[in-house]
């Protein structure tokens, strides 16, 4: 586990076992004022018992009567040190355990503050742009739980309790609902909206095929998988599915349900059908908030190290416009656009730098394609391989990703 | 190496330092308020045994009796505060506890190497990052809401002095984090006050909340040796005297502004000057109502201050105005630097005074001043941000608007977070991603017309097109997305880009 975790986790029992296994210092600080609180009444019970009866005998022991007044009295007064000086270490000591725990474990995990790494800060005016990135965020993942069950009614609560555009909304509505569907177990309307033969068609039948064997009817789910599973497969020709089918099938012989993984074929069905509805309807799968935090959060050590560094150096960077450092991001981040850096430059190539290919099917940057070419003046050999090249046979070329 | 060069754990633990800090702070301001509360009531409870025993050794019985009903009285009640400020401890240890839990799971994927888990992880990150903009943000949806219980909610919130309270209305980031069941992970209740107490300076110009809370922080902000006392006390002032209550404004003058004699003179000087300022004015202006066509109540003195200083931009203008009250025959002498008196009479001074509110607040805790959400976006769009993005619409389109749009979403450039409708606006602003290295694709072949694809993926385009029916191909031609022509693929030029 990581350090400072393990020593967050440490030091956190150390806080709620205080004064013992599961107790506070806090916490028996009120338990002993409860009891200090019960002894009193015991005693002024005894108390008042011991005065009528002293009444009553008509002071026949009065000795006998003022020593055990006595003895309470002198409880009571113990009782009330006790508790006093408990009470006092407690909170005491109470103290010292935040303290403690400010210093071993708070302490330890600060290192910079968010503000530092805030250079490029966002004028007012953006924020109905960023409001309208959580609008369309909210709309994408969360509009299965809000209270609302109407499609008109969905729309209308995200727009007056999130401020969300209904142009926005209104086009995951249908995905929430079936979404809403699948999770209370009904699976009719999901089923006659994949395509058919697809793949989500196949793990629908897999997830009915649970439910029936859930709610333990056999004989019920051997003949639903009969009917839907061959045809199915004969339709698609998809019989490298097959295995799926078989621990079903073994599930309806050994008569356990231990092993039914219901959830997680839902949760399989949910993601594989948001997937194709929002490709069927040309909405986005990942909204570009979440993609935008995503690489906010992979690239936010390096803000900071560059941070330190400037700091500590008093270094600055030159290329105006441009981050000082590469953050490597993951794949599903990195393909919207392609990435050509020019072999000779070793710069991006640009709009005002764009890369051109050689006949040698090459490609080099404009810019570095004037130099070698003193501008297009004379023939040039290129840089990777012996051909000889004239500006006049090169050709400007744009790379698109799929 | 990480799933998806994601940062270790240690990294995102100190990211949320925040997470951890304020539920500590919060832990012992309430531990400090019940070593207050136990001293006070030891003591008290020393004087009753005290009482208590003199009268046993009276053989007072009636009234030892009475006293021990009291001292049981007494102890009740503590025991019972002490209840309270136990479960709010157990609430807040819970918070730490929550939290924790929570990067252990982030440890648990990243060692199992989960992605999916992963992934869900981040989308509550996210979603948290999205819960703390909306609760400090949360008077710019709820405008319509306030209107109708404003009145009641503000009175409800006088009363309770301590940050640990559920509002009376439901802050719209707080219903988010619960419809995620994530409102453990968020101090939303530190936040919502935040919000309340700035909302209620800019929105409604009221200070009781504010002030409040200054008399609950007074050690801290006098530690700080904060302004934001005397700013709000100057405010009140003017405001009093805007309305012309002089009687009160001289009274606030005079209870809460004197003391800081030493320290803003100038402010307390200027402070008085409007007083006999606002007077001069008195008498020009019922003149002044008629002759000008105005957007605010010339006829009280404080539309007419505020009309006529906000119009004054300059010192020329400034002074032109001067002159012109000049020739009417009015009291002010020639050459006074009103813009300063402007500057204390502008409603500009609200906003001022909720940046240093919110300023002294968040140091309070430890909270970064700057909404996270916004933060993220800022360095995330930036680390997204190339050199391709936000061009203009470089497809050109066929008469077919199914094929435009199946053809649109096959292109991966228009799934860019930063080029979309969202994030272009604010995008333009901030600098690019550096890259050292390219970052294509496999069998790069160019078409005739310049555009290099990869030419499995562009032969899978031209099959979905095929049994999709959207446009009909031969066996060996493809449709160029971009230019959306039909191209023969014996045309490919494998290229080498190194």
């Amino acid at each position: 586990m990581s350090e400072l975790l393990g020593n967050l986790e440490c030091e956190y029992q150390k806080l709620t076992d205080g004064a013992a296994a599961g107790q506070t210092h806090l916490k028996k600080c009120l338990d002993d004022t409860h009891n200090f609180k019960m002894n009193i009444k015991k005693l002024k019970g005894y108390l008042a018992k011991q005065a009528q009866d002293a009444a009553g005998e008509d002071s026949q022991n009065p000795a006998k009567f003022m020593k055990r007044r006595q003895l309470a009295v002198e409880k009571l007064n113990k009782l009330h040190k006790q508790w006093d000086s408990g009470a006092r270490k407690s909170s005491k000591l109470a103290i010292q355990q935040y303290s403690k725990f400010q210093k071993n474990a708070i302490n330890k995990i600060y290192d910079f503050e968010l503000d530092q790494v805030y250079t490029n800060q966002f004028p007012p005016s953006a924020r109905k742009h960023v409001e309208s990135a959580i609008g369309l965020h909210i709309s994408r993942y969360n509009l299965c739980e809000i209270p609302e069950q109407d499609s008109e009614g969905m729309v209308r609560y995200l727009e007056n309790v999130y401020g969300v555009n209904s142009k926005i909304s209104t086009n995951f509505v249908e995905m929430a609902q079936m979404v809403r569907q699948l999770r209370q177990d009904n699976l009719d309307s999901c089923m006659a909206w994949c395509s058919e033969g697809s793949n989500l068609e196949f793990e629908l039948h897999l997830l009915k095929a649970m439910f029936l064997l859930q709610s333990g009817d056999k004989s019920a789910t051997y003949l639903y998988l009969l009917k839907s599973i061959p045809d199915f497969m004969t339709k698609t020709k998809k019989s490298f599915l097959r295995h799926r089918v078989a621990p079903l099938l073994a599930q309806l012989v050994i008569s356990s349900e231990t092993g039914l993984k219901l959830e997680e074929q839902r949760n399989k069905c949910i993601e594989l059908f948001t997937r194709e509805y929002c490709a069927r309807n040309s909405l986005p799968f990942d909204s570009s908030l979440f993609l935008v935090v995503m690489s906010g959060i992979m690239s936010f050590q390096f803000f900071i190290k560059y941070r330190t560094l400037q700091a500590a150096r008093h270094v600055d960077w030159t290329t105006e416009n441009e981050l000082p450092f590469n953050v490597k991001l993951p794949d599903f981040l990195t393909n919207f656009h392609p990435i050509f850096i020019c072999p000779v430059l070793k710069e991006e190539t640009t709009k005002e730098n764009p890369p051109y290919a050689l006949p040698c099917h090459h490609i080099i940057s404009k810019f570095s394609l004037d130099k070698l070419s003193k501008n297009g003046t004379c023939n040039f050999k290129c840089p990777y391989c012996p051909v000889t090249a004239a500006r006049s046979k090169t050709s400007k070329v744009n790379f698109v990703i799929l | 190496m990480s799933l998806l060069n994601e940062p270790s754990v240690n990294f995102h633990i100190k990211l949320n330092e925040q997470s951890f800090h304020i539920p500590n702070e919060l832990l012992k301001n309430n531990i400090k308020k019940i070593q207050k509360l136990v001293e006070r009531e030891s003591k008290r409870l020393s004087d009753f045994f005290d009482e208590l025993s003199s009268s046993m050794a009276g053989h007072d019985t009636q009234t030892s009796m009475d006293k021990l009903n009291e001292i049981i009285r007494a102890v009740e009640l503590l025991e019972r505060k002490l209840e309270k400020r136990v479960n709010v401890e157990c609430e807040l240890l819970k918070r730490i506890e929550y939290r924790i839990e929570y990067y252990k799971e982030l440890d648990g994927y990243k060692k199992t190497r989960n992605r999916e888990g992963l992934i869900s992880w981040y989308q509550r990150y996210t979603s948290l990052l999205i819960g703390d903009y909306l609760t400090r943000n949360n008077n710019i949806y709820e405008q319509e809401l306030s209107t109708g219980g404003a009145h009641t909610s503000l009175r409800s919130k006088r009363k309770m002095s301590s940050p640990s309270f559920t509002p009376p209305q439901v802050n719209t980031g707080l219903r988010f984090l619960q419809s995620q069941g994530l409102e453990h992970y968020l101090d939303y209740d530190i936040l919502i006050t935040a919000n309340q107490i700035s909302k209620s300076l800019d929105v409604n110009h009221d200070l009781s909340l504010l002030v409040n809370w200054i008399k609950e922080n007074q050690t801290y902000l006098s530690s700080k040796s904060s302004m934001l006392e005397f700013e709000t006390r100057l405010q009140e002032y003017v405001e009093l005297v805007k309305v012309q209550n002089y009687p009160n404004a001289i009274i606030c003058f005079q209870n809460h502004l004197i003391k800081f004699i030493n320290t803003n003179f100038e402010e307390l000087k200027l402070a008085s000057g409007l007083l006999v300022f606002i007077k001069s004015c008195k008498e020009q202006m019922t003149k002044q109502t008629d002759t000008k066509n105005d957007p605010y109540n010339l006829s009280t003195k404080s539309g007419f201050c505020h009309y006529f200083f906000r119009k004054a931009p300059s010192k020329d203008f400034q002074s032109t105005e001067d002159s012109f009250k000049i020739d009417s025959g009015t009291r002010i002498p020639r050459g006074g630097d009103f813009e300063r008196y402007a500057r204390l009479l502008d409603n500009e001074r609200w906003n001022v005074l909720k940046r240093l509110f919110l300023q002294e607040y968040y140091s309070m805790y430890g909270i970064s001043q700057h909404d996270p959400l916004l933060i993220y976006l800022s360095l995330g769009i930036s680390t997204l941000k190339t050199k391709a993005c936000l061009q203009c619409p470089v497809a050109s389109e066929t008469e077919d608007a199914m094929l435009d749009k199946f053809l649109d979403n096959e292109l991966n450039q228009s799934k860019c977070p930063v080029c979309s409708d969202e994030f272009a606006p604010i995008a333009g602003d901030l600098p690019y991603a550096h890259h050292i290295q390219s970052n294509l694709f496999e069998n790069p072949v160019m078409l005739p017309n310049g555009n290099i694809y990869d030419s499995k993926k562009i032969k899978i385009l031209a099959g979905k097109l095929t049994s999709k029916r959207l446009y009909s191909l031969e066996q060996d031609q493809v449709l160029d997305p971009i230019d959306r022509k039909v191209y023969y693929e014996k045309d490919f030029i494998t290229m080498y880009p190194t």
